[in-house]
């Protein structure tokens, strides 16, 4: 809970550099522990603790980028943001109003201004509709009902995010996979958003697609006044497009920070080690990477006190006991969760893995 | 995938052409599958033979009844002579000769075949009905309905279909209505399991959680999502089933528990050549009605095939 009072705080001191609006999206103690059934009755016999007490507030007009292995919980937050996924519990306060429980028909309502780009931009798209069906389906829930009308609309959407308008009566197998993730962002924008999540939207692209769609989502992040809850694995294109950075760990977000402080000063070890493994473009810098032990722990019984305390380098007795709380470390809008943060030890890993 | 190429300029960011694929012609999903499936001459011939067959059993007894009394009914009065009556092909111009008292096989094959026909389209579309309906709701919904669903399916599955039939055709009467909803009873579990594992994966796809993310219903993901996208296996089974329904008509006709005499159909047709082996023109007797099943149910097998090749999405896919 005093994270929760730290993070009013923080909202309320004011945000640096670059000022942004009011928060858009708050998220409390947000948890999502998926049932593992088996045997004859399919009774519960488990939790996959998928996302656990993570809290954070997204303000409007900025990207928040959400970093972490396969399997941290970063997808399913983004699902949850969006209510695609019930919460076990915790609240979802979007443009203030706690979202947390409504009903489908409320939801309806609100989907126009909440929004999601997804990974795979072939499993994304129907293969069975042409483009105008696609990313016409949304404006039709929204009450378009006039056919012309919301050809209009799909059309201009076509040609916004770099497309022709005449592609409106193709089917997806036509398109190249920059080409269909265009049309995943036009079917997101074309609805009018605030608030987008962009589940990993260029980690299936070529690396020579990638920078255009980023640049793409930039845009029109400009135009429409977008606000991003950005997700990767891919650490640089999160500091390439990130104001703020989360990192998730096992469920459990360890650090949140501005970009810049994120990658300079990192906090938590498992940051620090995340970042020792990024290439440098650089080859007269020589660095060390910290190699973690093992393999991520099972989320359904996760390591006690600190998850993390199974590989860390720096971790003591305490770890195993008692959670850290997710707190401020050094400057009031750099959290992290780790009893050891501010020792000399990892002082000087934050010093082998800061990258800028 | 072909990508285009990056220039990249001298400390600058990669040239970003804005549309990064040239065009491509506008051909629909079901065109290409159409394509696909042209391209197979074996089921190609299938849909040839079949449609002189459907034509031939539909059109040709009434040309026949018309140009001449082929059918060549012995008088009432006079006493048959079993030996002479029976005639082979092409003797007192039947071209596939008689039956054992006398009547034009040609004549009865084809109109044996309407009934057969009939009784495997009839059968096909009641067993794709139930299936679709069972199928897709229990892969959408799962739980419950899912779990009910699979234990009927598995108790139909456990009951041999020819002995469920003949029970079934005993108490209810041997009309077409009862063998086609029987057939429809026994055949529909098959394509529901399909149906159901297609719904099912096609259910944990990034399209529909994009669909309920633009705030579609249940309803609609079920229809225009779902459905569709089980379409090409759907299809494939109607074409397989019909082959199905007229070989399970034909064995229940074969076993005397078929539609009543004097309807003939293909099975009927064959009992009787069966016993009329025995005589010299037997054999033709029974040949007939068994060519014509080889080939219709050899027919719809080739087009089923075919079908599935021309569904299957990894030969779609670049």
């Amino acid at each position: 809970m005093s994270a929760l009072r730290d993070l009013d705080a923080t909202a309320a001191a004011g945000q640096p550099e670059p000022a942004h609006g009011e928060v858009i999206y708050a998220v409390r103690d947000l948890r999502k522990y998926f049932p593992v059934r088996a045997g004859f009755l399919r009774r519960e016999a488990a939790q996959v603790q998928a996302v656990d007490d993570v809290t954070f507030d997204i303000h409007r007009g900025e990207t928040v980028g959400l970093v972490g292995e396969s399997g941290c919980g970063k997808t399913t937050t983004g699902r949850l943001l969006l209510r695609l996924i019930e919460p076990t519990s915790g609240s979802l306060t979007f443009e203030g109003r706690d979202i947390t429980r409504l009903s489908f028909g409320e939801m309806k309502r609100l989907r126009p201004r909440m929004q999601i780009i997804f990974q795979d931009p072939y499993a994304s798209l129907n293969p069975r509709l042409p483009v105008g069906d696609i990313i016409g389906e949304g404006l039709r829930n929204a009450g378009v009902r006039r056919h012309a009308e919301r050809e209009r609309r799909v059309a201009d959407m076509l040609e916004r995010v770099g497309l022709r308008k005449y592609y409106i009566n193709r089917y997806p197998h036509e398109f190249s996979g920059g080409q269909r993730q265009r049309i995943g962002i036009a079917r997101a924008l074309v609805l009018n958003p605030t608030f987008i999540v962009a589940d990993e939207p260029v980690s299936a692209l070529d690396v020579s697609i990638q920078s255009q769609v980023l640049n793409l989502l930039k845009d029109l992040q400009e135009e429409f006044a977008l606000t991003y809850l950005f997700i990767s694995h891919n650490l640089q294109v999160v500091q390439h497009v990130s104001e703020r950075v989360g990192v998730m760990y096992l469920g459990k977000l360890v650090e949140m920070a501005p970009a810049s402080e994120l990658y300079r000063a990192p906090k938590h070890p498992y940051t620090q080690a995340l970042l020792s493994a990024i290439p440098l473009a650089d080859p007269s810098r020589r660095r060390e990477r910290i190699i973690l032990r093992g393999t991520v722990p099972s989320a359904i019984n996760p390591p006690s006190g600190c998850r993390f305390h199974t590989r860390c380098p720096i971790a003591q007795e305490i770890c195993s006991v008692e959670e850290p709380r997710f707190e401020p470390k050094g400057r009031s809008d750099h959290l992290a969760a780790c009893h050891f943060s501010d020792t000399g030890v990892a002082q000087e890993l934050a010093e082998k893995a800061a990258i800028a | 995938m072909t990508t285009t190429p990056v220039i990249l300029q001298p400390g600058g960011a990669p040239a970003a052409p804005a549309i990064d694929f040239e065009t491509t012609s506008e051909i629909g999903y079901y065109s290409l599958v159409w394509r696909r499936f042209r391209a197979r001459k074996v089921a190609v011939a299938g849909i040839i033979a079949l449609t002189v067959l459907a034509l031939a059993c539909a059109l040709g007894p009434y040309i026949m009844s018309w140009v001449a009394d082929l059918r060549h009914q012995p008088s009432l009065g006079g006493a048959v002579d079993p030996v002479n009556a029976q005639l082979g092909p092409f003797q007192q111009g039947h071209l596939l000769g008689t039956d054992d008292i006398g009547r034009d096989l040609l004549f009865r094959n084809l109109s044996g075949g309407r009934i057969s026909l009939t009784v495997g389209g009839l059968a096909m579309l009641l067993t794709i009905g139930i299936a679709t309906f069972f199928g897709a709701l229990s892969g959408f919904l799962g739980g419950i309905v899912d779990s009910a669903t699979t234990a009927i399916i598995n108790a139909i599955l456990a009951i041999p279909s020819i002995l469920l039939l003949v029970v079934f055709a005993k108490s209810f009467g041997q009309s077409i209505q009862t063998i086609v909803i029987g057939i429809g009873i026994i055949s529909w579990p098959y394509t529901a399991r399909i149906v159901r594992s297609v719904v099912l994966s096609a259910r944990e796809k990034e399209f529909i959680e994009a669909a309920r993310a633009v705030g579609t219903s249940r309803a609609r993901i079920l229809t225009r999502h779902l459905i569709p996208n089980a379409l090409g296996p759907i299809v494939v089974s109607a074409s397989l089933t019909i082959g199905q329904a007229i070989l399970l008509e034909s064995a229940l006709s074969f076993l005397g528990q078929g539609i009543g005499i004097p309807t003939a159909t293909w099975g009927s047709l064959l009992h009787d050549g069966y016993q009329a082996l025995a005589h010299p023109n037997g054999f033709f007797f029974a040949l007939w009605p068994g060519l014509l099943i080889l080939i219709t149910v050899l027919s719809f097998n080739y087009i089923g095939d075919a079908l599935r090749d021309a569904f299957d999405p990894r030969s779609l896919e670049r």
